[in-house]
């Protein structure tokens, strides 16, 4: 990790999901929060990384969430592998050339009930950056989001921004993991 | 980088009318971000993030903006900084980190160079890495001297 400036090791990753919304006339409400579900392994524990999953080619998550779900190649995991349990990466987030991760916004709080991420967009826990000529990838090196901090995942949430009216596939699933010690 | 403590998104709205070439923006005061050290700052176009918390699209270029951060002893720490160099997804997913220094929000400005392609009611997006006051004079002591 320390070639990507975080000097902080994980020993866990924990993926996450979150269900969006059930009823398609919700999509386009702006800023309702969708709690993570209840996750007790990571209350209180040192979160160093947050990885949103996402991908370029998947529609209908679905269908491949655990069956052919992609597997990022730029984790932690994949460079840190010792005392590191290693997960599946998650399902995609791209509906129909739509990616909402530009319309999703996280934010964690701590053990303390402080806000430590307040709308933190989620397509910069992506690994998504544009190369020199301007298209998006996933970059091979693997720009992690390096944090610290202790999490209460409890009172976390991700909400929308307004206008992903397009996106009518159900239910969509945003998927984190997180990284701690 | 360093390991993100903590960050706050913030937002800069053009207003009604696109301001003229060489408008200095100022921030509206957030009062999560008094007495904050900064340590980090990204700069976000409608790639990272397509539509504001409060609604408004986000801005699609990033090129004629720039940004100047005033501390509380009301000197700028930063001075006309490109904002397109503060944009992580051109800079290969790299955020720029700062040496710590103690953020007076309401006194920064973003100043508008050039016009071109924005519009009226965008906004332009912030995302503040920080500590708070106490817990940088205990964990960030040694970067401060």
């Amino acid at each position: 990790m320390e070639n990507y400036g975080n000097n902080i090791e994980c020993i866990k990753a924990l993926r996450v999901n979150v269900q969006l919304y059930e009823d398609i006339t919700l999509n386009n409400k702006p800023n309702f929060r969708y709690y993570f579900p209840e996750t007790p392994e990571l209350n209180g524990k040192n979160i160093v990384n947050i990885k949103f999953n996402a991908g370029a080619n998947i529609i209908d998550q679905v269908s491949v969430y655990g069956s052919t779900a992609i597997d990022l190649p730029n984790t932690i995991i994949s460079e840190n592998s010792k005392g590191v349990v290693q997960q599946p990466a998650g399902p995609d987030v791209t509906f129909g050339g739509i990616d909402i991760d530009k319309y999703l916004l996280l934010t964690v709080y701590n053990e303390k009930n402080q806000q430590v991420l307040s709308n933190y967009p989620c397509h910069d826990l992506a690994g998504y950056f544009r190369d020199e000529s301007g298209f998006f990838v996933i970059d091979s090196l693997g720009k992690i989001r390096p944090f610290d901090f202790k999490i209460n995942i409890r009172n976390s949430f991700v909400s929308t921004t307004s206008d992903i009216s397009l996106l009518t596939v159900l239910p969509p699933i945003a998927c984190f993991t997180f990284y701690y010690k | 980088m360093k390991p993100i403590k903590n960050s706050y998104l913030i937002e800069v709205n053009l207003g009604s009318t696109v301001p003229g070439a060489g408008a200095n923006l100022t921030f509206q005061d957030y009062p999560q971000l008094r007495n904050i050290y900064v340590t980090g700052v990204e700069v976000l176009d409608s790639s990272t993030c397509a539509i504001s918390p409060s609604g408004r699209t986000v801005v699609s270029v990033l090129s004629g903006i720039t940004l100047t951060l005033i501390d509380k002893f009301n000197q700028e720490q930063l001075k006309q900084y490109p904002a397109v160099d503060l944009n992580p997804e051109v800079r290969s997913g790299f955020y720029r980190d700062f040496v710590p220094f103690p953020l007076q929000l309401t006194k920064s400005f973003i100043t508008i160079l050039s016009t071109a392609s924005l519009s009226a009611n965008q906004s332009i997006l912030l995302n503040i890495f920080y500590v708070n006051e106490a817990e940088a004079k205990t964990t960030l002591r040694p970067r401060l001297k």
